[in-house]
């Protein structure tokens, strides 16, 4: 698994760069599900460029805390700072964030019942109010970016599963959003369609996009991921660059847990 | 058994065809009829009973039927057979029940309009070609009957024709709108907006208040257009830079949507007062013509392609074309001033043309470009038009400045529209025609306030699920006839004296509410089924609330729900038979109220009758029914959830 990129992927992809400006700020971050303390005391600061791979078990509060980044999730303590909006009950600064925020699903939730370029086109036109020309013009810049321009007038429902996360991640894209979030994009495939979506989030990633990605594809973590993070029991257990993250984690929960992954 | 399976390599093997005995007729037949011993079994009994009773029905219905006759003594004729002669007797009356006779075409207009309007948007995207085969197979021998009706007895019938020329135009329409997709919105808006009103106005007729009433019901209207004016520039872009000149626009559109519809009216009126002074009778027609010219310019421009620049260069067009209009308008109008009058008119009139002149030029000062005439000219359009507005078309006691007297100028206009459009009681609204308009009523005012109520039952928002909670539970919680006894009897007990309310409309009120909490429970059923991860991603991309439930929810629920909704329509359409209790004439009661009559005492005259009320209830149902499953197929784009 962690070799399969490895020839396609020049190792200096790692050193691509990222500035100071702060895009997304997580301060002193709790949540909880009723009685249920999720998220404890997180603490994150996400530059412009960046490129964050979270792993850790499941039910570790990895998907809630990017899911809280974009508002799908509501958090009851500490500071979300997103694009220097911090994120409140307000609905007006929910909007403007999400509008900035793209973000990518494990089960792709395309709308089954528009084509795939409806699926591109929607928010554009009613959210931005792109003429729609326009959003035509970009959503086939698009999906001929996610390699699939010829499936444009098909209904998801018609394609394979790598195909509807291509679109969704098209979809995303429609909305120039400055950050990407991926909330386990490649679970729900099957390995052979894997690798083609991972192709177009290392494209992106090689363009510059802020990317906060949810995922067990260790060898996307260690060619593209500038930082990677592990959680298990709502808290950020240890975050660093990947070769050290890979090669010489510091704690025991990290190590075993890398053992285990990567051990078959 | 020498020419053994031919064998392939791996990966080599080729699709064969399926065996003979699974695919085509014989195939059907053995896996539908003759799968198992008790299946044969059930296929032979099933067949035997109906050898046994079609021809006995077949002898009821048709062979042994009485067609024509005038009492019980031509029906005693063949007593075990039905009677067709009682419904063709009473046709008339079970279809318009006691509307006059005279009148009788303001409902077949209406349902013509309905057919035509609604069948075309029902059938989209039929390809012309499947559409001409298909008319060729059925409407071709239906025409053929249609013919023989025409001139079958004594002397030709109109209707006949006039249901050919219905088809005729229907099948047009569907074709000219595949090539023209926008005649669909065309026809909606129709629909939805004009369709109402015109059925209502053309059912009821005017009534002596009604036209008392009438400059007060021209103000109502402007306000409407002016709500709807004031809402379209709304549609624009609205930046920083357009805003002033947005504003502007607003205010223009408010005051044409205020001077329009009296300048019509007044123009109307002259037109007509022309008519009766012997004057020229042309007038009426280019005055009547030019009333409606406008509006529908406006919609086919609200309609037509948008250009680079958006919503705001169309709504520029839309501004000078009715400009121009109500110029030529105003031109008219002084044109028969001066033919009846034999005298100049007064200086406000005569100022009327050039306003709306200027004002058409003012859309000309938006613009990057916008020279310092346009720019002028916008400036002062809203004044010049204010001016003739106010001087020319003020209604009678809302500072009227007595140049145009309006009871003395309009009244007798709606004097003659009244001669053609008496008014009709609703008492005497009844058959068919009644079960249409309450079965209608209820059809269409269910669906969106049960999609409402729905929405509001599922939201975060306390109070608003309170109230639909409460309102759903009460309304399905008490039988419909309790609804129509309550509205006749009790509703009335809560009104202050000497404040009636109409029979018919308590009942269309009480159906419409109470179908309306069904509605909403089906509604939710659907709201239920989509998954959680279609509303995610729609917040995600940004959607609010009210466009991603327009945009992604609904369209999904509703297409799972349609049978369900379908179900309650049909529901719905049933249960108007119970406003019979309430003194209401259905087509059910009108058909009971006939049964009762001493000329037509048989016994195969209840039959008969009972049997025709079915059949006219599930020729609906089940129009319905197939719309339903049609609607289905269509909307299936394959997906798995």
């Amino acid at each position: 698994m962690a070799t399969a990129h490895e020839n396609t992927a020049p190792p200096q992809r790692r050193d691509l760069k990222v500035s100071d400006e702060v895009a997304i700020q997580l301060i002193d971050m709790h949540k909880w599900y009723g009685e249920f303390h999720v998220l404890k005391d997180i603490n994150l600061t996400v530059y412009r460029g960046e490129r964050i791979v979270i792993c850790g078990p499941s039910g570790s509060g990895k998907s809630t805390m990017i899911r809280c980044i974009n508002r799908l999730e509501e958090h009851q303590q500490g500071q979300i700072i997103v694009d220097g909006i911090e994120l409140t009950n307000d609905i007006k600064q929910i909007d403007q964030i999400r509008r900035e925020v793209g973000m990518v699903f494990q089960h792709f939730n395309l709308f089954p019942h528009l084509t795939v370029l409806e699926n591109l086109t929607l928010a554009p036109i009613w959210v931005r109010k792109t003429p729609k020309e326009e959003a035509d013009r970009m959503a086939m810049k698009y999906l001929e970016r996610v390699k699939i321009p010829e499936q444009a007038e098909k209904f998801p429902g018609q394609l394979s599963g790598g195909q509807q996360q291509r679109v969704a991640i098209a979809r995303s894209l429609c909305m120039n959003p400055k950050i990407m979030l991926f909330d386990e994009p490649t679970s729900a495939l099957d390995p052979e369609m894997i690798k083609e979506v991972l192709d177009v989030m290392i494209e992106l990633a090689e363009e510059g996009m802020t990317m906060l990605c949810v995922t067990h594809e260790m060898g996307f973590a260690r060619t593209v991921a500038n930082r990677v993070m592990f959680m298990d029991g709502g808290e950020i257990i240890e975050q660093n660059e990947p070769e050290t993250f890979f090669n010489n984690p510091q704690s025991e929960r990290t190590k075993l847990f890398l053992s285990q992954i990567l051990s078959h | 058994m020498s020419d053994a399976p031919p064998k392939y390599a791996p990966g080599d093997y080729p699709d064969m065809p399926a065996p003979s005995t699974t695919t085509g007729i014989i195939g059907w037949m053995r896996t539908n009829l003759f799968s198992s011993p008790v299946n044969i079994v059930f296929t032979l009994l099933f067949g035997a009973l109906v050898v046994w009773l079609l021809p006995k029905l077949l002898n009821w219905a048709f062979i042994d039927a009485v067609w024509t006759g005038t009492g019980s003594k031509d029906c005693l004729t063949s007593p075990d057979a039905a009677c067709w002669a009682f419904v063709g007797v009473r046709w008339d009356q079970f279809m318009y029940g006691l509307f006059p006779e005279a009148e009788r075409w303001r409902p077949d207009v209406i349902a013509a309009l309905l057919v035509l309007a609604m069948v075309p948007i029902m059938f989209e995207r039929v390809p012309v070609a499947r559409l001409l085969r298909g008319a060729a197979f059925i409407l071709g021998p239906i025409f053929a009957v249609l013919l023989y009706f025409a001139f079958a007895g004594e002397g030709v019938r109109a209707w006949p024709f006039n249901l050919i020329v219905l088809a005729l135009a229907v099948v047009a329409l569907i074709a000219a709108q595949s090539a023209y997709p926008r005649l669909r919105r065309l026809l909606a808006g129709f629909l939805m907006f004009v369709f109402p009103v015109v059925a209502f106005v053309l059912l009821l007729g005017l009534s002596r208040d009604a036209v008392q009433a009438w400059p007060y019901w021209l103000m109502g209207l402007s306000a409407f257009a002016l709500a709807i004016m004031a809402l379209l520039p709304c549609h624009a872009k609205l930046t920083s830079r357009s805003l002033p000149i947005s504003v502007v626009l607003v205010i223009l559109f408010v005051i044409w949507g205020l001077a329009l519809p009296s300048n019509w009216t007044v123009g109307l009126a002259y037109g007509v007062g022309a008519a009766q002074d012997q004057g020229p009778a042309t007038t009426v027609i280019v005055a009547a013509l030019l009333t409606m010219l406008p509006i529908v310019l406006m919609v086919a421009l609200l309609l037509a392609p948008r250009t680079r620049d958006g919503v705001l260069d169309r709504f520029v067009f839309v501004c000078i074309l009715v400009g121009v209009l109500a110029f030529v308008g105003n031109m008219l109008l002084i044109q028969s001033w001066n033919s009846v009058r034999g005298e100049s008119p007064p200086w406000a009139i005569a100022f009327a043309p050039a306003a709306f002149a200027v004002a058409a030029l003012a859309p000309w000062g938006y613009g990057r470009n916008a020279g310092l005439p346009g720019k002028v000219a916008l400036a002062l359009a809203p004044l010049y038009v204010l001016i003739a507005y106010w001087v020319l078309f003020a209604p009678p006691d809302f500072l009227n400045l007595g140049i145009f007297d309006w009871q003395a100028n309009t009244v007798p206009f709606f004097r003659g529209v009244q001669g053609v459009l008496p008014y009709v009681e609703t008492p005497k609204w009844g058959g068919l025609m009644l079960t249409l308009v309450v079965a209608l009523t209820g059809i269409v005012a269910s669906l969106p306030l049960g999609i409402v109520l729905a929405l509001g039952r599922r939201s975060n928002m306390p109070i608003i699920r309170t109230i639909s909670v409460v309102f759903i539970e009460f309304w399905r919680g008490v039988p419909l006839i309790t609804v129509l006894f309550m509205a006749t009897v009790m509703f009335p007990l809560f009104l202050p004296e000497g404040v009636t309310f109409n029979q018919l409309l308590r009942a269309l009120i009480g159906v419409a509410l109470f179908s309306a909490a069904y509605m909403a429970e089906v509604v939710r059923g659907g709201l239920q089924a989509i998954a959680k991860g279609q509303y995610e991603a729609a917040d995600a991309l940004g959607l609010s609330y009210w466009k991603s439930m327009r945009l992604i929810i609904l369209p999904q629920a509703l297409k799972i729900v349609i049978p369900g909704i379908v179900n309650t329509f049909i529901g719905l359409f049933k249960d108007t038979t119970l406003v019979s209790i309430i003194g209401l004439f259905d087509l059910l009661g009108i058909v009971q109220t006939g049964l009762t009559d001493q000329k037509w005492l048989a016994p195969n005259v209840p039959y008969t009758g009972y049997v025709f009320a079915a059949f006219a209830f599930w020729v609906f149902c089940y129009g319905m029914s197939r719309y339903s499953q049609y609607m289905e197929r269509k909307l299936d784009t394959g997906h798995k959830r």
